[in-house]
């Protein structure tokens, strides 16, 4: 840019135009992707949250699991136990739901749907119309409208035709 | 010119990625994951699934649950790979009348690349949601060992769902694309690749325009599905024989066993040891069972040996049938989610005599790579302007000598910042700007780029004066410091050229330098940070001790007097402990002075408090400003 232009001949008009005009649109494209990028920045930046909040639910759910199952067994011994239990339960229940965690949780005869359900077994011969939900082994965990974990269910039997 | 699609169409699972802005970025699917099961269903209500969602219906829907599609797609059915398949599908499939295979899904007989096109339908319009925009281009990888008939194939699912395919490439020359592999002309290279399913190996070689592919191997039913078998197995062996009960019967219990036998695995792969820990996993008359074993990283690599050692004797005979040794190879590159195992990695290196390139998360590589080669096409990369970085920080000298930074190394240039300092001396009326560029904590290990002063300052007590420095380098690399005093307005600067055009190899060894350095680097300035913090306290300490006068107990002032000494003793030639412990006595002595005055002025003055504390705050005030800003010299 120094030296070398400074030659006899005038410069031309139309070649100095046509080199503004690429500079104004490069410099025009460089401000648009960059005001794309901020664009997308925050939903990039909501998906990472998501993700982070996903991430740390699916390590706590099995506690939650555990506390259920645990709360399943009869202490008919030390009723004060279990009432303990069920205590701790709920107040990890409502600090989820205050973070805006939702329970999946299906009740018996429901037909099984795989957007929020996951067959982890059939069972035979019960009284239930075939790909009802005949257990709900595990709850299921969603937030907004994604699903962290679904609920893990036993379906009646389809006959084979 | 609409966006061109990156897939990496998996047996197990697939991906997808984009260019965005010269970079190479995954896109979640739908359910917002970033991988998506390469399965589809016809579910009992007549409904075709796809993904995650056909695999969430399995258990109960087999017959119509057609996985894995990958293994059959282009293939004869008199294949013998097709035989060996058949007896782990839980779906029918029967020869083509052109000889192909096709499979059943309800009443109706698919052809493999149609399944696939389910797959890779779901993925173009969960990429075209994310994205907002329409996408009918894609790049489409393969495994290298893949034949005419099975590239056509891929090439024909990608169509059926709707796009043009611009090529299908073989995965490991996405994988090497992804690591920018392209560019290191008649390299060779082996793309070692452990997936959920298969095990494939390859050796590419990069010629002028292309990467070729010298030689392939592999097992297509060796994966990381059976390292969770094996862990899967341990646990339900060992609860067998401590309680007698067989968890393999319950399929909850065999669901928590799989799930906790990943965890198990992947935790492995950072700690040495982890916990099986699932309570009441089932019950027997006495009442609820739980399991609970420790599992170490030893106990595990020992479980899977065989698995490893089977993969690096496919590798050696792979090098083999290539005519090549391993001392041949100039880069290795990890894809595949197993190869995060610390044992796979010391094999592969042991193997090879290098660390492999495993830094992009290996369950992404072939997607991301694939979506360059999309922007390869595109030409995406020429539309770029390339703009330089800083090679290395720039800053100034602040008190004590410390190298204060204000553009950081690998900045993008154009580029400004500024920042305020203030003074370090009562009635200090100049200030010398020492601009210095390197990577070392104290200014004398650095370069230095020039030096001006600023004089004019009206006098005042130290940290009080506002002296604005600005930085601001040109497209052309050209750095102006500019320092301005907020009080009077006087302002002074410099023009420093050539601050980027230092030579390739200067740069290297001034990086390498801050490197080996750093550690005795960060304890010099932390040592020079805390005699200024000394310094500071030691000029508060005799301000106060002065203002106070007798109006606080002999006592006190005694105190504080000897810990201002013990401070001035050890501030030039104590050790770090030795002045962190003397600048915290001190501190705690001067506090006394301040909280005695507060109760005098109490005593004297009971209605007016509220102004003693204001008078308070100010002092606060001040301290704070002067550790926030930093102390010119």
């Amino acid at each position: 840019m120094k030296q070398k232009e400074k030659t006899n001949e005038k410069p031309d008009s139309q070649k100095l135009e046509a080199e503004l005009y690429e500079c104004m649109n490069n410099w025009k494209r460089t401000q648009a992707d960059f005001e794309n990028y901020k664009k997308g920045e925050s939903s990039r930046r909501q998906d990472v949250e998501l993700r982070a909040k996903k991430d740390i639910l699916q390590r706590l759910l099995p506690v939650l699991d555990s506390l259920e199952r645990a709360l399943q067994v009869s202490y008919d011994s030390n009723k004060d136990m279990s009432l303990g239990l069920s205590q701790i339960q709920s107040q990890l229940r409502s600090a989820l739901a205050l973070c805006g965690i939702q329970e999946i949780a299906p009740a018996e005869g429901e037909s099984f749907n795989p957007a929020l359900h996951e067959a982890i077994g059939e069972v035979e011969g019960v009284h239930a119309p075939p790909g009802t939900i005949v257990r709900v082994a595990e709850k299921g965990y969603r937030y907004s409208e994604s699903v962290i974990r679904p609920a893990r269910v036993l379906v009646a039997q389809y006959k084979e035709e | 010119m609409g966006k061109i699609l990156g897939i990496d169409l998996g047996t197990t699972f697939s991906a997808m990625a984009v260019m965005e802005g010269g970079e190479s970025r995954i896109i979640e699917n739908k359910e917002g994951s970033r991988t998506t099961p390469s399965v589809a269903a016809l579910a009992k209500n007549g409904e075709i699934l796809v993904g995650v969602q056909a695999r969430r219906q399995q258990v109960t829907n087999p017959k119509f649950t057609i996985s894995v599609a990958k293994r059959l797609i282009g293939r004869r059915f008199s294949d013998k790979e097709i035989q060996n398949t058949k007896r782990f599908l839980s779906y029918e499939i029967k020869e083509a009348q052109d000889g192909g295979v096709e499979v059943k899904m309800g009443e109706k007989w698919y052809k493999p690349a149609e399944i696939s096109a389910m797959v890779l339908r779901k993925l173009k319009a969960d990429a075209e949601d994310k994205l907002g925009e329409k996408i009918d281009e894609a790049i489409i990888t393969v495994p290298a060992y893949f034949d005419d008939g099975q590239r056509k194939a891929t090439k024909v699912a990608g169509e059926i769902a709707g796009f043009e395919v611009k090529r299908v490439i073989n995965e490991p020359t996405a994988a090497a694309l992804a690591y920018g592999l392209n560019k290191k002309k008649d390299e060779k290279i082996v793309v070692y690749d452990f997936g959920g399913g298969t095990f494939d190996i390859s050796i590419l070689e990069v010629g002028e325009d292309t990467i070729e592919v010298k030689a392939t191997g592999g097992d297509t039913h060796l994966g990381g599905e059976d390292f969770d078998q094996k862990i899967m197995d341990w646990l339900a062996e060992q609860y067998k024989k401590d309680e007698g009960i067989d968890l393999a019967k319950d399929p909850l219990a065999t669901q928590r066993l799989k799930e906790a036998a990943e965890r198990a695995k992947i935790e492995l792969s950072s700690s040495m040891e982890t916990e099986v820990n699932l309570p009441f996993i089932t019950s027997d008359s006495s009442g609820p069972k739980h399991l609970l074993y420790k599992l170490t990283r030893s106990q595990l690599e020992n479980m899977v040996r065989e698995y490893i050692d089977k993969s690096l004797d496919l590798v050696r005979q792979t090098l083999k049938e290539g005519k090549l040794e391993a001392k041949d190879i100039d880069e290795i590159v990890l894809v595949g989610g197993q190869t995060r195992m610390p044992a796979i990695q010391e094999g592969v290196k042991a193997l090879f005599g290098k660390e492999a390139n495993k830094s992009i998360n290996p369950d992404e590589v072939v997607a991301i790579g694939a979506a360059i080669q999309g922007g390869i096409l595109r030409g995406d990369v020429r539309d770029i302007l390339l703009l330089d970085v800083t090679p290395l920080s720039l800053g100034i000298e602040t008190l004590g000598g410390v190298n204060t930074v204000l553009i950081a190394k690998n900045t993008t240039i154009p580029a400004s910042k500024s920042q305020v300092f203030s003074t370090a001396a009562d009635n200090q009326t100049s200030v010398d700007v020492h601009v210095v560029q390197g990577e070392r904590s104290m200014v004398q290990d650095n370069k230095s780029l020039g030096r001006f002063i600023l004089d004019g300052i009206p006098p005042s007590p130290r940290g009080i004066p506002q002296v604005e420095v600005t930085f601001d380098i040109d497209a052309n690399g050209i750095l102006s410091v500019t320092a301005k005093d907020r009080a009077s307005g006087k302002s002074q600067s410099i023009r420093i050229e050539g601050s980027t055009g230092m030579s390739e190899e200067e740069v290297e060894r001034l990086k390498r330098e801050a490197e080996t350095h750093a550690e005795e680097d960060k304890k010099k300035q932390e040592l020079v940070e805390t005699r200024n913090v000394a310094d500071s306290l030691l000029y508060t300490a005799e301000k106060s001790l002065r203002d106070a006068g007798e109006k606080i107990a002999e006592d006190i002032r005694k105190e504080v007097r000897e810990k201002i000494e013990a401070l001035k003793s050890v501030k030039d030639k104590g050790t770090i402990e030795e002045l962190k412990k003397a600048v915290e006595d001190l501190s705690q002595a001067t506090q006394k002075v301040g909280s005695a005055l507060h109760e005098n002025h109490a005593k004297e003055n009971p209605k007016q408090d509220s102004e003693a504390g204001e008078e308070n705050q100010e002092a606060e005030y001040r301290e704070k400003k002067e550790g926030e800003e930093g102390e010119n010299k």
